[in-house]
């Protein structure tokens, strides 16, 4: 059985999901422009007026307090290009240190894939860093196609095609 | 001093206002035409029905702001002679950002401040909703357009695939809308 379950996030992880914000920004080596809390999070993300929506990777049998312990979280929007229509923007993917390599990614990308095909996107799109090589060879075996390079982000595309294809693949394994 | 530009004189019979799902098929047309002039009519894969159902149905994934010039006479009907699309989007360390997508007015209605008052339009917007940026794209081969966003003090983020990236932090709208 996998050490962890993947979910739709509630209002009450979002202290979870700020202390992993914390851990990317420490990552991408940009925690001095960290500027939000816990609050934004939950106006942003569970208010009325919400513009991002977020899935979380939660571990299992967790000894400790009541709370989950959060592993990963995956962040996006939902943005609308003229030429295209709906697509589904990943803002963030991260997962913990200690939980690298079991499947955390890929599953969190699967429940975002999944719903960009059900609400019938027609692309994902992302940036990655581009000295983010780990990332950037999960993107190339899903199929994703490189927009473009400048040279600190990489732009990246998943079309209708290509999606389904990943998908099929990632939630078989 | 960048300065956000305010002399210009505004077209006296034109409005500017939020859009309605009637004004779809005339945003539509826009559409088509700013593809034209960006040479990328071959990837426009959209309708009408697309902007009635995605940005005035139960989920709003988009709003647009038109410039709506009246009708000179009662046998004409008012035309939209450019428009603003927006959406909300999310940057994580920071929070709401307002996404500008699309700005385009019609040619023979260039060089008469329609751009500027749709972007002060959605500047307004923007600081109504507490928004800590805007951000866009332009094609580095757009100087007119380039030139407006380098007037408004919008910096040049990065580059790809021809496309370059502006923003304007909370900063700098207020300081824009104070001028």
């Amino acid at each position: 059985m996998a050490e962890f379950i993947v979910r739709d996030a509630r209002v009450d992880d979002c202290d979870g999901i700020l202390r992993l914000i914390k851990g990317l920004a420490e990552f991408e080596k940009k925690l001095h422009l960290l500027r939000t809390d816990t609050e934004t999070l939950k106006r942003n993300g569970f208010g009325e007026d919400k513009v991002f929506h977020c899935f979380v990777a939660e571990a299992r049998d967790h000894k400790g307090t009541d709370r989950p312990l959060l592993v990963g979280y995956l962040l996006y929007v939902w943005c609308f290009f003229s030429l295209s229509g709906r697509v589904l923007y990943v803002e963030d993917l991260y997962v913990d240190e200690d939980y690298r390599r079991k499947g955390v990614g890929s599953a969190l990308w699967a429940c975002a894939m999944k719903v960009a095909l059900d609400k019938r996107s027609a692309q994902m799109q992302w940036c990655v860093t581009g000295w983010n090589t780990s990332a950037i060879n999960f993107y190339k075996r899903l199929g994703s196609e490189n927009l473009g390079k400048n040279e600190e982000y990489i732009s990246f595309m998943l079309n209708k095609d290509s999606m389904k294809s990943a998908y099929s693949r990632i939630s078989r394994d | 001093m960048n300065r956000f530009p305010t002399s210009y004189t505004r077209m006296a019979d034109v409005t500017y206002r939020h859009a309605e799902k009637d004004d779809c098929d005339e945003i539509m047309r826009l559409i088509k035409e700013l593809a034209v002039f960006e040479n990328l009519v071959h990837q426009v894969n959209i309708t009408s029905e697309t902007l009635k159902r995605d940005g005035f149905g139960e989920e709003k994934l988009f709003h647009c702001i038109v410039a709506e010039e009246k009708a000179k006479s009662g046998a004409d009907t008012s035309q939209l002679i450019g428009y603003l699309l927006y959406f909300w989007s999310y940057a994580t360390f920071t929070g709401r950002v307002l996404y500008v997508e699309d700005l385009y007015v019609s040619q023979n209605n260039r060089r008469k401040g329609v751009a500027s008052a749709l972007w002060a339009f959605a500047m307004k917007v923007a600081v109504a909703k507490e928004c800590k940026r805007m951000q866009w794209v332009v094609l580095d081969w757009n100087t007119d357009a380039i030139r407006f966003y380098q007037k408004m003090g919008a910096v040049d983020l990065s580059k790809k695939e021809g496309w370059l990236i502006y923003r304007l932090n909370e900063d700098d709208i207020n300081a824009a809308l104070t001028l």
